[in-house]
């Protein structure tokens, strides 16, 4: 999506649905892989995944396009999230698709989160390299975590990088290099 | 493990792709029937410190852009409107600063430098003088205002800023073009001038905030330690090219944010934002031949802006001849500067000014710096409706300063504003195109253009021969948009921007369109699109990489193009339907009256697309020609790996020479480190044949 569409959808998805579903089905991917990559735990991503759409649309209105675009604005939302799942012992959501479904809400389709679970996990399992050194990354501090998920999983651009942690290109280059400088210490 | 060995195993790990579709429609469903579409409004309940806590982790720079809006409306501190003073004392300042700041916890952070602008108020300054020069200078706003740029000639020599290299080379005649000598520094050139044998180097280091210490707690008073990113400003003697020699270095405490070279002086702009730390609110520093010097307070101004938050904008002048003449300098205390334009005469800042409701922008501050050789001051300060674009929104001409703002609340409306030189409005055309939005603009002398856009392009002219009565022309709806106006003439514009196709309430971007259009009685005479949804050009973001010169009928634009392979849709290709990069390079136009715009030829600096080197994400590979220049008959066309000089009649391929360059990795932030790989061999150069 080019910036200046999604400037205008995102000043249309204050209003209308139309417009926020369009953003969600380009970013849900992203932002859920994102969580999954940094996480590698599923439930823990869905619920990140919920917390960064649910918040994004809280605060749409107060999305301004200045010098960030709302791709980054989601990823920064969600890295906020995923720090403070690291921070805490136990993950504080303020919303959850369970309370809404208690409340009274219903889901379109047939959604069982059980086997759907069920089956990534095992996919997921399936990711050995991955996974090992995901476990060493979850190691390092957050700011390192951030940089090299960025970077090798989500493949960002530097640009980007810089755009979704707030900082110079050239900042984002040696924490970089630091970062993989402390991976490969943890060896 | 070796490091490289490292990054090539993170760079080729298989990563989970695992998707949950039951939750992802799940949440979908539970999103769009959330309520939240209804109760647009509910945002004014909100509990503010909620946003502190959601962005704690994030860095300083971020918080600034995020928070922005978020907090609780200060209370201020009244001043009389427009009134501007120099503080008496520090602790007036101080008081000063706590009193209105209205935050419990200090934010700071920048805007970003890259919004910086300049454009001549009359009409005739705009068109080019036959030229006397050979050779292209880069693409101002004002003439005799001159602004930094990664490129710069002086019809002999190319002088470019790489990284953290700042690189000259012999570039004309062509066949004898080489690397003369390159300086390289510490942090990032983020631009240079060059003015006869003097090269000035603006350079920025940015430190590393360590924003994982922060605590957030709604009570406590937590503070991110600070530590400001110097802007340097270097003077060279480059006399002999081969071997410059430094002659002066100034730095200041804070961001680089914008400059400008008029006559002998440069103009460099630094934001440093106001903290606090034992209680005590920081002043500005500067330095200056080895020495330190904090600026005392009682040399800042300050009017009645009121913010969340404050940063000291200090205009540093420097003589770029003489080195010996002391640098002078101005600061203020203001809100974040948001765009600048510069006349041969004054600076503006603008600034956003907080409505009362939270979260609004409706209003700009302006001030103006008056500014003659390195005597400057602080002169006046006016304040308009809605928001500046940037600086192709601001002309001063004939003594008035106009400005063109949108205005965003339930809808968006545009507005152009007249304002003596004392800032007070003496005329004004509102409400101009509801629901839609400033995308480009430019001011001619008596008249200015505007293109707002929604879902078709309407070019405005207006009418601003009398300051107390603008007034509409006319306007012409084409579909599309332009995010740069260039005058073609006193008469014609040319426009740069996007294809559009309407769906709906929704309009799809295409190619990247190029228009001609004649203002007198507004109409498109040509237009050309080049590739499909996806395409790109740095044009419409920064006007200095483009290349125009009406007496040549030339016109250079770097274009990104995408194709879109229709035989993946068999039903017919949908409007959304995105291409694929396919080619990036200079599109070298024919542009006339009589013709209208022609494509010349094309020359790209991505000669094997196989080589992932070269072709790797196209946009941001080192091969992605940014900027064109000539000099006499020949073009030159850059990238970061190499500059390529073409026949400019025929554009056939002469000589190139290769640059040494910084790619994402991080290998190239070790220092000494060259360029990781030769560019791989094998097709020869030049094989762009002119097109017809």
């Amino acid at each position: 999506m080019d910036l200046s569409e999604e400037r205008e959808l995102v000043r249309q998805a204050q209003k209308a649905p139309d417009a926020f579903a369009k953003l969600y089905d380009q970013y849900y991917p992203k932002i859920f892989g994102y969580a999954l990559r940094r996480t590698a735990n599923l439930e823990v991503a869905q619920d990140i995944t919920s917390e960064t759409f649910f918040k994004a649309l809280k605060k749409l209105w107060q999305f301004r396009w200045r010098d960030v675009s709302f791709s980054s604005w989601l990823y920064k939302i969600a890295a906020n999230e995923i720090n403070q799942y690291f921070r805490k012992a136990e993950y504080k959501k303020s919303v959850s698709l369970e309370e809404l479904q208690e409340q009274g809400f219903e889901p379109v389709s047939p959604y069982d989160p059980e086997s759907e679970l069920i089956e990534a996990q095992e996919k997921l399992k399936q990711h050995e390299d991955f996974l090992e050194i995901q476990e060493r990354i979850v190691h390092l501090p957050a700011k390192y975590q951030e940089v090299i998920a960025l970077r090798f999983f989500e493949k960002k651009q530097i640009n980007e990088i810089a755009e979704i942690l707030g900082k110079k290109e050239g900042t984002v280059k040696s924490l970089l290099h630091r970062a993989v400088e402390k991976l490969r210490e943890t060896e | 493990m070796k490091y490289e060995d490292l990054i090539k195993k993170l760079e080729n790990l298989k990563t989970p792709e695992i998707e949950l579709p039951g939750h992802r429609r799940a949440l979908r469903v539970a999103l769009l029937k959330s309520g939240y579409f209804k109760t647009a409004r509910r945002f004014r309940e909100r509990p503010i410190p909620n946003w502190a806590k959601l962005l704690a982790p994030i860095t300083a720079a971020v918080l600034l852009i995020a928070v922005v809006g978020l907090l609780a409306v200060p209370t201020f501190m009244p001043l009389g409107a427009g009134e501007i003073n120099k503080f008496s004392s520090y602790e007036q300042l101080q008081e000063f600063v706590k009193t209105n700041a209205g935050y419990r916890q200090f934010f700071w952070g920048f805007s970003k430098g890259g919004d910086v602008d300049l454009f001549s108020g009359s009409a005739e300054a705009l068109l080019p003088a036959p030229s006397k020069t050979n050779y292209s200078v880069t693409n101002i706003q004002v003439a005799g205002v001159d602004e930094a740029d990664i490129v710069k000639t002086d019809g002999e020599y190319i002088y470019l800023a790489s990284g953290n290299r700042t690189i000259i080379v012999r570039a004309y005649p062509p066949k004898q073009a080489q690397i003369l000598s390159e300086i390289e520094l510490e942090g990032a050139v983020t631009g240079i001038f060059i003015n006869g044998d003097k090269l000035v180097v603006l350079e920025e280091e940015t430190p590393y905030y360590p924003y994982y210490d922060v605590r957030w707690g709604t009570e406590d008073r937590t503070y991110i330690p600070y530590r400001a990113p110097q802007t340097y400003v270097k003077v060279y003697d480059v006399s002999d090219r081969e071997n410059p020699q430094l002659r002066r270095e100034l730095s200041a405490d804070g961001q680089y944010v914008s400059s400008r070279m008029i006559g002998d002086y440069a103009y460099v702009v630094v934001n440093e934002p106001v903290y606090e730390e034992d209680n005590e609110v920081n002043l500005p520093k500067i330095c200056s031949g080895g020495n330190k010097t904090e600026i005392p307070a009682t040399d800042i101004w300050y009017s009645d802006v009121a913010d969340y938050y404050y940063m000291y904008t200090t205009i540093i002048a420097v003589n770029t001849q003489n080195d010996a003449q002391e640098p002078t300098y101005e600061t203020m205390l203001l809100g974040a500067s948001s765009n600048l334009y510069v006349s041969p005469d004054n600076i503006y800042l603008t600034f956003p000014v907080w409505g009362t409701g939270v979260g609004d922008f409706e209003r700009t501050s302006i001030h103006r710096i008056q500014i003659q050789g390195d005597q400057m001051e602080y002169a006046a300060s006016g304040e308009v409706p809605g928001m500046v674009l940037n600086q192709f929104s601001m002309d001063e001409y004939d003594g008035y300063f106009r400005v063109a703002t949108t205005t965003h609340t339930e809808t968006s409306w545009n507005n152009v504003y007249i304002l003596n030189m004392s800032l007070n409005v003496t005329g004004s055309l509102t409400d101009l195109a509801q629901g839609e939005t400033i995308y480009s603009a430019r001011f001619m002398g008596e008249r200015g253009y505007l293109v707002t856009f929604r879902q078709v392009d309407p070019l405005f002219v207006i009418d601003l021969s009398d300051p107390n009565n603008p007034r509409e022309l006319g306007y012409l709806k084409v579909t599309g948009y332009s995010d740069y106006l260039h005058p073609y003439d006193e008469t014609h514009l040319i426009g740069i921007g996007k294809e559009t196709t309407e769906e709906g309430e929704f309009a799809w971007y295409q190619g990247v369109k190029i228009s001609l259009f004649d203002v007198r009685n507004p109409q498109e005479v040509d237009k050309e699109v080049i590739g499909h949804r996806g395409s790109d050009s740095p044009v419409l973001r920064d006007h200095k990489a483009f290349l125009f010169d009406k007496f040549r009928n030339l016109m250079v634009i770097p274009i990104l193009e995408a194709k879109v392979d229709a035989s993946q849709y068999p039903e017919g290709v949908p409007e959304w339907a995105y291409g694929e990069p396919v080619w990036q390079g200079a599109y070298v136009f024919n542009i006339s009256l009589d013709q209208g715009i022609q494509l010349k030829g094309k020359i790209t600096h991505i000669e094997n697309i196989s080589d992932p080197k070269q072709a790797y994400q196209y946009f941001w590979s080192p091969f992605a020609v940014t900027r064109s220049l000539y000099i006499e008959d020949i073009l030159y066309t850059l990238s970061d790996a190499k500059i390529k000089m073409n026949s400019l009649e025929t554009l056939a391929y002469i000589n190139e020479v290769e640059l040494p360059y910084s790619t994402w990795t991080p290998y190239e932030h070790v220092p000494g480190e060259t360029r990781p790989e030769e560019p791989p061999a094998g097709v020869e150069p030049g094989s762009e044949e002119p097109q017809k």
